[in-house]
């Protein structure tokens, strides 16, 4: 039986696969040095390079009665997550059938015990991973654009 | 990143998830190295082995003649270099993989092949990379779930002109399955137990179906003269002991099954038209190069009752899927 480390390793594999299959983002892992965030992402594309992070939980355990992943996600850790200023995001893996879903990490005092399952990337269906990405994207482009950052950063001042 | 080494990135994703996927308890580090690109070490064992990650023409490529030609110039003596190297085709597109040997060990000695045999990265083949990669080392562990295995082995022999005998062997493995397994022990006195302890498990208790008995009748009808003795691939001693086959001369041939239409009515012939006949692939090995000349039936014909033949042809063919041959064993 998998140990949780290879679980861990193996739905990393699985997250980074899925999330580029359609050369949408491209993904930095950032390994325990980064205990909150496991993976900053970019879109590819030069128009808009925004970055988000995502911190990725794999399971064997399948599914509850609710339809939602088996699996959760520490409070604490995801307090944390939503603290960090850029876009944060959960990414559930089911490593027996290396299916993906996404879902945000905005809300402050929001809890995950367990991953809905509305929003999939799967190699065996590539019109929902399409779509999940495609909203994914969108997304992020639409929290980058209504924060002005880029006004915001031209007018900064730099202390340095 | 362009497009060129975007692509590039993501086949080391594709094959690390492709790794992770077969080969289970396994830790990859990536290494930035001329020869390889993956250290994965087996935690169960703690052997390790090195990947080299290309796309999946790469064989087909003058890029594959100067990867080799670097490995022939390498010193593999180096610690880090003393390990298995695998060469894995990637289709980063379609998520599949296919893999092979460019260096293996034994005892010590680094063989490099200059034609690598890849196959297909699936559950079973993974499971065998796994079992060859510890036949390579000197500790003996027992064979993978896929590895473990019924072998078959059945001695051919004929005679020339000058009545001398030219010897054979068809091997073959079998699936151990719940529909083909070991029959139960039947020790009946003391007398049986002795026997065993000399000359091991009876013929009787190992598995055997319409298979084995099909290739036995299409052999026997050409060669008359066959016995056969049949084993478990259990550890990775037997394998090793199976690659030692790689050294002998071989050919393939075919035992093609037909109903016996003899007894039969035109009429009642006609309703096999048209039906694919059953063809059972084997291989030949020979003790010595010259018996190779006295084995020249690469088809060899059997028939079955036409009753039998409706009855069985589709659980014949289902079972043909359980047989494989020795060379999977083969780096």
């Amino acid at each position: 039986m998998a140990n949780t480390n290879s679980i861990g390793d193996y739905g990393e594999t699985v997250f980074k696969a899925r999330l580029t299959k359609f050369e949408d983002f491209i993904v930095f892992f950032l390994g325990d040095k980064a205990p909150i965030e496991d993976f900053m992402c970019e879109i590819l594309d030069e128009q808009t390079p925004y970055q988000f992070l995502v911190q990725v939980k794999s399971t064997t355990s399948g599914y509850q009665a609710s339809g939602n992943l088996d699996i959760g996600v520490d409070d604490d850790k995801l307090l944390k997550l939503q603290n960090r200023p850029l876009p944060t995001y959960l990414a559930g893996v089911d490593t027996n059938t290396e299916r993906v879903y996404i879902c945000p990490a905005f809300r402050m005092n929001g809890r995950y015990p367990s991953i809905p399952v509305s929003h999939k990337l799967d190699l065996n269906d590539e019109l929902a991973t399409k779509a999940t990405l495609a909203l994914l994207k969108q997304d992020i482009i639409h929290f980058w654009q209504t924060s002005n950052i880029l006004n915001h950063k031209s007018n900064f001042v730099s202390a340095l | 990143m362009n497009k060129r080494e975007f692509k590039q990135w993501r086949s080391y994703q594709v094959a690390a998830n492709i790794l992770y996927r077969y080969c289970g308890g396994i830790i990859i580090e990536q290494q930035d190295d001329v020869l390889y690109d993956f250290r994965v070490t087996i935690k169960d064992s703690n052997q390790s082995f090195l990947v080299e990650i290309k796309g999946s023409t790469f064989a087909q490529s003058a890029s594959y003649v100067d990867y080799i030609n670097m490995v022939e110039r390498s010193n593999l003596i180096q610690e880090h270099y003393r390990k298995p190297l695998v060469l894995m085709l990637v289709n980063e597109s379609k998520e599949t993989a296919s893999f092979g040997f460019v260096v293996t060990w034994n005892r010590g000695k680094a063989t490099i092949y200059r034609k690598v045999s890849f196959t297909q990265f699936n559950q079973r083949n993974a499971n065998i990379l796994i079992d060859k990669i510890h036949a390579m080392d000197d500790t003996i562990r027992v064979l993978s779930k896929y590895g473990l295995n019924v072998l078959k082995k059945i001695r051919v022999s004929t005679l020339d002109s000058n009545n001398a005998e030219h010897v054979a062997y068809v091997l073959y493995t079998r699936d151990i399955t719940e529909k083909y397994k070991m029959k139960e022990k039947n020790v009946t006195d003391e007398r049986e137990k002795m026997q065993r302890l000399i000359f091991g498990i009876p013929e009787r208790e190992y598995p055997s179906d319409f298979i084995d008995e099909l290739i036995q009748q299409g052999l026997q009808q050409n060669y008359p003269k066959i016995s056969l003795q049949t084993s478990v691939l259990f550890s990775t001693y037997d394998v090793n002991e199976l690659q030692n086959y790689r050294e002998h001369y071989y050919h393939s041939a075919n035992v093609v099954v037909a109903p016996d239409l003899t007894q039969l009515s035109d009429e009642s012939k006609n309703i096999f038209n048209g039906v694919t006949l059953i063809v059972i692939p084997i291989e030949l090995y020979f003790e010595l190069p010259e018996d190779r000349f006295f084995f020249r039936d690469l088809v060899i014909q059997t028939h079955i009752e036409p009753q039998e033949w409706i009855e069985k042809y589709y659980e014949i063919q289902k079972s043909l899927a359980t047989k494989h041959s020795i060379r999977d064993y083969f780096n």
